[in-house]
């Protein structure tokens, strides 16, 4: 629904929450707005994931560029607490600000946190390695083992934004319970730079790719811009696949996701990549090996 | 003759290594050991001081150090991996599996095994030898009950993965003949 009020297009999402799940009906309603100030209507959104706070600040930042976005603010006390625990905060230029590490022993394994160079990932593994072992082993009964693969993935996902992504990027993880009682945890990680296809074209044949067999091809072992490398997404694939888990990598204007079988779809375009890693509790484990 | 050398020990500020960059340099270091190391070494890679190594540093230091090693531009220099968290060898692992390598690694109890994906035969093979210290085509075909070329295949293909050692010939039945040796020593 989009009303002008005051000259701004306001857009609000059609749920309650925000999450992988739904955050891509709510930024193409965003992103479809040609110009003009928007506001983001968040007052009935309860719940938020990781990857649709990544998703929404770099949205916000990247629109900000020559117009004003402003965020209402959840009606919950909770949702507000929440923002502001993640570290999703709006600065005086109107644009979220972000903030560095983890609390200890929060199931906010990762506040909202800027990655901009390698120097950044070793500081957040080494402000979050003990405490994320010690949340995962107590919600998700992941041993130290499994921690590390968590942040492994964590800390290759992030290294691609480095090596590829042409600018800065978020990153930011959470552990949950479910309705039902079961508990996962959800990393997001993105950015809004040259995005994959871009990316491999510096070193292959791209002009009859579109995006979503750009990231198929990311994902392939040993498929890179940079020789003798290029395993790193495929590291995290077989990660999410031995956690019963859930990959979904967006870039550009498609999105493919993994779990158990492979889907894709058509999004709307959107600069640079942007990544959610799902992770079942240890109940789930699926030996790979 | 196989000797075991001074250990090499990766290095990290807060023991935490991440990005290519820092495999990068760690391999540099251990490049400069390897070419100043006669032939017949066994390099033990002591990994007591890492805590995390992400899937990026891994390759670029171990990964890429497979790859030269069996390159042949060292001849006859092995490396042996130790003292790694289940958590870092988990990572190493996955590295050298991706890459379709192989390494040895010590157990705190001596013993060896293998790093990487291998094939049953070969990983019993590779036991063998461990157990027995030394062991020629002849005397594997002889313990296996299987043919000369069978079992020379096997400990060729090993050797050729930087598992175990070729070391000087003996006089067997007929002809001289290779001896293979365990790295543990």
């Amino acid at each position: 629904m989009n009303n002008k009020l005051d000259m701004s297009i306001l857009i609000k999402p059609s749920d309650n929450f925000l999450t992988s799940q739904n955050i891509e009906f709510f930024l193409t309603a965003v992103l479809r707005q040609p110009k003009g100030d928007i506001t983001l209507d968040l007052s009935a959104v309860e719940f938020f994931d990781p990857y649709a706070l990544v998703m929404l600040t770099l949205v916000v930042e990247d629109t900000a560029k020559g117009r004003r976005i402003s965020v209402i603010s959840p009606s919950s006390p909770t949702a507000r607490s929440y923002l502001k625990r993640i570290g999703f905060r709006r600065d005086k230029a109107g644009a979220p600000e972000t903030q560095t590490f983890a609390l200890a022993e929060d199931p906010i394994m990762l506040k909202l946190t800027r990655i901009s160079a390698t120097d950044d990932i070793r500081a957040v593994i080494g402000a979050i390695l003990a405490p994320v072992k010690s949340v995962l082993n107590r919600h998700l009964k992941y041993n130290d083992q499994d921690a590390a693969n968590l942040l492994t993935a964590l800390s290759e996902l992030c290294q691609n934004i480095v090596d590829h992504a042409e600018t800065s990027g978020l990153a930011a993880m959470q552990v949950y319970r479910s309705g039902r009682g079961a508990s996962y945890a959800v990393l997001g990680v993105g950015d809004a730079g040259i995005g994959v296809r871009s990316s491999l074209a510096k070193r292959h044949d791209a002009t009859e790719w579109n995006d979503q067999i750009a990231i198929r091809n990311a994902l392939k072992p040993n498929f890179s811009r940079f020789t003798g490398r290029g395993l790193g997404l495929a590291r995290v694939k077989e990660i999410a696949e031995k956690y019963a888990g859930k990959l979904i990598v967006r870039s550009g204007s498609g999105e493919i996701s993994f779990q158990r079988t492979v889907s894709s779809r058509l999004c709307a375009p959107f600069a640079g990549t942007q990544i959610c890693l799902f992770l079942r509790e240890n109940k789930k484990l699926i030996n790979s090996y | 003759m196989l000797t075991k050398t001074n250990s090499y020990k990766p290095e990290a500020k807060d023991g935490i290594l991440v990005g290519r960059a820092a495999g990068k340099n760690l391999l540099d270091q251990l490049m400069g050991i390897i070419a100043a190391s006669p032939a017949g070494s066994v390099i033990p890679l002591n990994f007591e001081k890492i805590r995390f190594i992400d899937f990026s540093s891994a390759d670029e230091f171990l990964g890429k150090l497979v790859s030269r090693l069996l390159s042949g531009e060292f001849r006859d220099i092995y490396v042996c991996l130790e003292k790694m968290t289940p958590e870092v060898e988990e990572t190493l692992d996955a590295a050298l599996k991706l890459r379709g390598q192989n390494a040895v690694v010590l157990g705190a109890d001596g013993a060896a095994k293998i790093l990487g994906k291998i094939n049953p035969v070969l990983k019993d093979t590779f036991d063998l030898i461990n157990d027995l210290k030394e062991l020629s085509a002849r005397g594997l075909a002889d313990k296996k009950g299987i043919a000369i070329n069978a079992s020379s295949n096997r400990l060729t293909k090993l050797q050729g993965l930087g598992l175990i050692a070729r070391a000087g010939t003996s006089s067997g039945k007929g002809a001289e003949q290779y001896v293979y040796r365990t790295l543990v020593v």
